[in-house]
């Protein structure tokens, strides 16, 4: 078995990783896939695709990232074997609250911190981001991981999704202002410190 | 589009319109037109310049390599789902031995 987590895939008990890994690559199956057995199955895919290509694995990366890059693959074809199931039809638009009647923000955004680099090393900014995007309407979520996570480009996005142009746009722009909204309510202020 | 419509645009792009354009503009390449409207816009509007920053910000945060382990939302595999990818997993080892 491995001695370092990190740096050697182990080699001789694939269900090791379902143990370490299993909840994390389901969370990130289920962020794109929407329901469970679709997730799950994207999981077992990854896992067993994973062990066929166990000796391709050279360490310059970690266990986790490996094996999230081979479930990126297998959720990207389970979602292109789905074919278009997302639905044209939009919730309605989260954003019109953000705005007044004539299109204009109520008062001016508050600043966020100067110093971007010191946000992204703090764990509190993480937590904020991951709280943000958890409360992201599915079909907003999937769509926005799709194109930012995984930087598919957008029409790979629309292609997969079986949304038009139009509809990925509005969904990126409503999924774009949410989180920069609930970042803005639940966690900074000029300072950058999270405020409770 | 018309002109008159294009003029009306350059002149008239409200923040809403603005922060759309500012979104697509992260996505695909905006019209010459769109481009001037949104130029002129932010060139007047601090509050949308500002949201500008934020919204590339995210950007950057979310493709950074800093950006450590998974943003996705905590899930967990039932424990079925569980014992069934741990037999599948299994299998495949025995198989291979």
């Amino acid at each position: 078995l491995e001695t370092n987590p990190e740096s050697s895939a182990p080699r001789e008990d694939p269900s090791l990783w379902l143990q370490r890994y299993g909840d994390r690559l389901y969370a990130y199956a289920r962020a794109r896939l929407g329901d469970e057995p679709a997730a799950e199955d994207a999981v077992q895919e990854a896992l067993l695709a994973a062990w066929k290509a166990r000796d391709s694995f050279r360490g310059d990366s970690s266990v986790a990232t490996w094996l999230t890059a081979i479930l990126r693959r297998c959720v990207i074809d389970l979602l292109r074997k789905r074919g278009a199931r997302s639905s044209e039809e939009l919730q309605p638009d989260p954003t019109r609250s953000m705005f007044t009647r004539g299109g204009h923000w109520p008062r001016k955004p508050a600043p966020w911190p100067d110093d971007p680099q010191a946000c992204l090393d703090s764990q509190e900014f993480w937590a904020c981001l991951r709280l943000c995007l958890s409360r992201l309407p599915r079909g907003l979520m999937e769509t926005f991981l799709l194109r930012e996570i995984d930087q598919l480009e957008a029409d790979e996005v629309c292609k997969l999704l079986g949304i038009s142009p139009s509809n990925l746009w509005t969904r990126l722009h409503r999924a774009r202002m949410l989180l920069r909204g609930c970042l803005g309510e639940h966690g900074f202020d000029a300072t950058g410190e999270l405020r409770t | 589009m018309s002109v008159r419509g294009t003029l009306k645009m350059i002149f008239a792009l409200n923040c809403r319109e603005a922060s759309e354009l500012m979104s697509r503009r992260m996505d695909e390449k905006l019209s010459v037109w769109e481009r001037a409207a949104l130029r002129g816009h932010l060139l007047v509007c601090g509050a949308c310049r500002r949201v500008k920053r934020q919204l590339h910000f995210l950007r950057e945060a979310l493709r950074s390599e800093t950006r450590a382990g998974h943003v996705e939302p905590p899930e967990q595999l039932g424990p079925e789902a569980r014992a069934r990818i741990d037999k599948a997993l299994r299998q495949q080892s025995d198989d291979a031995t």
